[in-house]
């Protein structure tokens, strides 16, 4: 390609000969690939919470206890909606807010916010998202998402959900299948269901009404 | 498995790091910048180290090549520069030929980050358009145009050092 006597060739070579030693650790490299593993593993973890909190939906948390009723407002086009959420438990009490605005298109969710002391604590939650069953496309029926939080550790907890509202498309895990938010957003239903798995988990479960999703194939 | 991959990489590590630092070197034009650079790209490398099934040094190489182009327009942005130190002189007047050398490392030095890793991979590493655009991960006309700009850089360098211009470029 290059004549071998190019004298860019040879002033990049004279300059690559004046470099020194590499002052270097491998062992040093390789605990920072580590910590950089971990860091991208956290942020995944994250962008899929990010993703998962624009469902427009009521949220209720359950930690295995009994749940109080909850507020539910009408919910009108263009008006900020709040729906809160507290949940008794043995061990403490979770509050979860969720707040949104029905829109023509559908409706967008503004912030999620959890507080309270129990069990659970969400640290890093993994959010994942199931469908409950299989769904055709533009399958009208209710469609349930459980939303399945994983806490870390044992502690109380407080914290709100980062949100990324132009971001409407959510990924369904373990399926080719995405879902698109549309049509109005009608009457909630509240579902009550949670499972305790030795206090290592919590489980929302939501409701999505009829005809809010649409789901077309990618 | 952990322990073994580990190994593996110091032993990749301490037989390459020669040649790499040589790279990092060219790139950057100063050695403390050169050993950043390399323990940057190694750590990256490391963090991926069970899936590089081959050639890991050509990973390592395209880490080193993207990260010190992108760190350069970093620190463009934030109109920090660091400028490699200019070749000391001799005492003595050099010869036409002699001070040409010179003139052309320096003038190398001094250029951004991205032409001097196109004139890199072109002229040192030999390598052809295609191949140097995937490294950099720009497209073709992008490697031709930054070789065209930097070799027109080096020309015009020399000529304001009184060089002829005809000494540089294919």
């Amino acid at each position: 390609m290059n004549e071998p006597d190019n004298p860019i060739t040879h002033a990049l070579r004279e300059i690559a000969a004046q470099a020194g030693p590499p002052g270097l650790s491998a062992d040093a490299a390789w605990r920072a690939g580590r910590r950089r593993r971990l860091a991208a593993m956290a942020a995944a973890a994250a962008a899929i919470t990010a993703a998962a909190v624009l469902v427009p939906l009521a949220v209720h948390g359950v930690l295995g206890g009994t749940a109080a009723a909850p507020t539910s407002p009408a919910a009108v086009p263009g008006v900020v909606t709040t729906l809160s959420e507290t949940t008794s438990s043995p061990a403490g009490t979770m509050t979860v807010q969720v707040r949104f605005r029905p829109e023509r298109t559908g409706a967008r969710l503004l912030s999620i916010t959890y507080w309270g002391r129990s069990h659970a604590s969400v640290r890093h939650p993994a959010l994942v998202f199931a469908l409950s069953k299989p769904v055709a496309p533009h399958h009208t029926a209710l469609v349930d998402i459980a939303v399945k939080l994983t806490r870390s550790e044992l502690r109380h907890f407080a914290g709100s959900v980062p949100l990324r509202p132009s971001v409407r498309r959510l990924p369904v895990v373990a399926s080719t299948l995405t879902a698109f938010l549309g049509g109005p957003f009608g009457p909630m239903t509240h579902h009550e269901h949670s499972t305790m798995q030795n206090g290592k988990s919590s489980r929302f479960h939501v409701l999505i009404q009829e005809a809010l999703l649409i789901i077309v194939r990618e | 498995v952990d322990e073994r991959a580990r190994d593996e990489f110091a032993a990749f590590a301490a037989a390459r790091s020669g040649a790499l630092i040589r790279l990092a070197y060219v790139l950057t034009g100063d050695q403390h910048a050169a050993e950043d650079l390399l323990q940057t790209a190694l750590a990256k490398a490391a963090a991926r180290w069970g899936r590089i099934h081959s050639a890991p040094e050509a990973y390592v190489r395209q880490i080193m090549y993207r990260e010190q182009v992108s760190s350069w327009r970093r620190r463009a942005r934030r109109r920090e520069m660091t400028m490699a130190d200019l070749p000391d002189q001799a005492a003595a007047v050099p010869a036409a030929s002699e001070e040409t050398r010179l003139s052309l490392q320096a003038a190398l030095r001094a250029l951004p980050a991205g032409k001097r890793a196109v004139l890199v991979l072109r002229y040192l590493e030999d390598l052809p358009e295609a191949q140097v655009a995937d490294i950099l991960g720009c497209s073709v006309g992008t490697v031709r145009s930054q070789t065209h700009k930097a070799i027109t850089e080096l020309r015009s360098v020399l000529a304001s050092a009184g060089l002829t211009r005809t000494e540089v470029g294919p």
